[in-house]
């Protein structure tokens, strides 16, 4: 039996099963919380932290992807303190990386009012293309560390554990054990970190080839 | 040290200041920096509580007023920059503005506007991150806006 749950999100009272998520509770009866890092095909880690909410009872902001629904929840949606963590998050991004390819990013700065020159002139991530295989081209200068080329290439879907993570904080990429070329790696080149990339970082070649007549990709 | 007894005898017990007491870092890297009205806080859970001050790894560093305060409160943003792990955005991203922003600071090369976007980093950081090294990251710049604000850039 399922079991479900009443919440209230917005002032409009919810009821979901057990076990779902806040966000998927908010979509359910049409409250869209703006996302970057998640995607439904793949487990959530609460990274971008665009789906904050207010929870009563709660100190801080709850990242909605990685929130459990629970009997007699509050959750407010939209709110200054919500609003300033999206919008500062988008502006130091923006700063940080190149996002001309990743749309939901790009509508959530128009919808936010961020500023994407705010945080301009500090250090950038822009890391040179790598084509180092017949098959995709990795661009890390796009790259939002959403995390979900790792986790396709490992639990999520391929058990191939080909990517990981390198560095840490404002110094983390996207890397191949010991920085290989790709085809001396457990790759298997699936294609699912390309099919689930938001940003454009990992490309099919024809497609890099396409946009790029004179690009670098070999 | 006895538990309960306030800042300011915690001082002399140690020897007392030397020189004039112009600040006290309290609770460590993730705490919060006051000045010499907090000497009669008890340290207590209720009184460091009332007095909106962590207690935090129990750590109470003073400072003379022949220190420049930005450098510590510097060096805490550069620790705390190359400590975070990378994994949610607050952090990975506000810990290198708010390091970046405070150097700027101190070359004598602030930009208008500054002074918000130290606030609106350090609260995003502090409402949003994922773990506790990024909710407390901006703990002491946050602290030190508040009780010292000369010592940041003003619009």
């Amino acid at each position: 039996m399922t079991e479900t749950v009443h919440l209230t999100i917005n002032r409009l009272t919810v009821e979901t099963t057990r076990g779902a998520t806040v966000l998927d509770a908010a979509g359910a009866i049409g409250i869209d919380i703006p996302t970057l890092c998640y995607d439904p095909r793949c487990a959530p880690n609460g990274l971008c932290r665009m789906c904050v909410v207010e929870a009563t009872g709660a100190r801080l902001l709850q990242a909605a992807c990685v929130t459990r629904a629970v009997e007699g929840m509050t959750i407010t949606t939209e709110s200054p303190r919500i609003t300033r963590a999206r919008r500062t998050v988008l502006e130091m991004l923006a700063a940080s990386t190149d996002l001309s390819e990743t749309p939901d990013a790009l509508a959530q700065i128009a919808e936010t009012g961020a500023d994407i020159a705010r945080f301009a002139g500090g250090r950038e991530r822009r890391p040179p293309v790598v084509a180092d295989n017949p098959m995709f081209v990795r661009d890390y200068a796009k790259c939002i560390l959403c995390w979900r080329c790792v986790q396709v290439c490992a639990e999520d879907a391929q058990y191939a554990f080909a990517i990981n993570f390198d560095g840490r904080g404002f110094d983390t990429q996207i890397a191949t054990f010991f920085g290989k070329p790709l085809p001396e790696t457990t790759c298997v080149f699936c294609g699912q970190c390309v099919g689930v990339c938001p940003s454009g970082a990992l490309k099919p070649l024809r497609a890099w080839e396409l946009e790029h007549p004179d690009g670098p990709a070999a | 040290m006895p538990f309960g007894i306030s800042l300011g005898e915690l001082l002399e017990r140690a020897g007392g200041v030397n020189g004039h007491l112009q600040a006290l870092l309290v609770g460590g890297a993730a705490g919060a920096l006051v000045g010499p009205e907090a000497l009669g806080t008890r340290l207590s859970m209720e009184d460091m509580r009332a007095a909106g001050l962590p207690l935090g790894s129990g750590v109470v560093m003073v400072f003379n007023r022949t220190r420049d305060l930005g450098e510590p409160i510097r060096r805490i943003a550069r620790f705390f920059a190359h400590e975070s792990c990378g994994k949610c955005y607050p952090c990975q991203l506000g810990t290198q503005r708010q390091t970046e922003i405070l150097e700027r600071a101190a070359a004598g090369a602030a930009l208008p506007g500054d002074r918000q976007r130290l606030l609106d980093v350090g609260w995003t950081m502090t409402d949003a991150s994922l773990c506790g090294l990024g909710q407390t990251a901006a703990s002491v710049t946050l602290s030190a806006l508040k009780r010292w604000p000369e010592l940041f850039p003003n619009d």
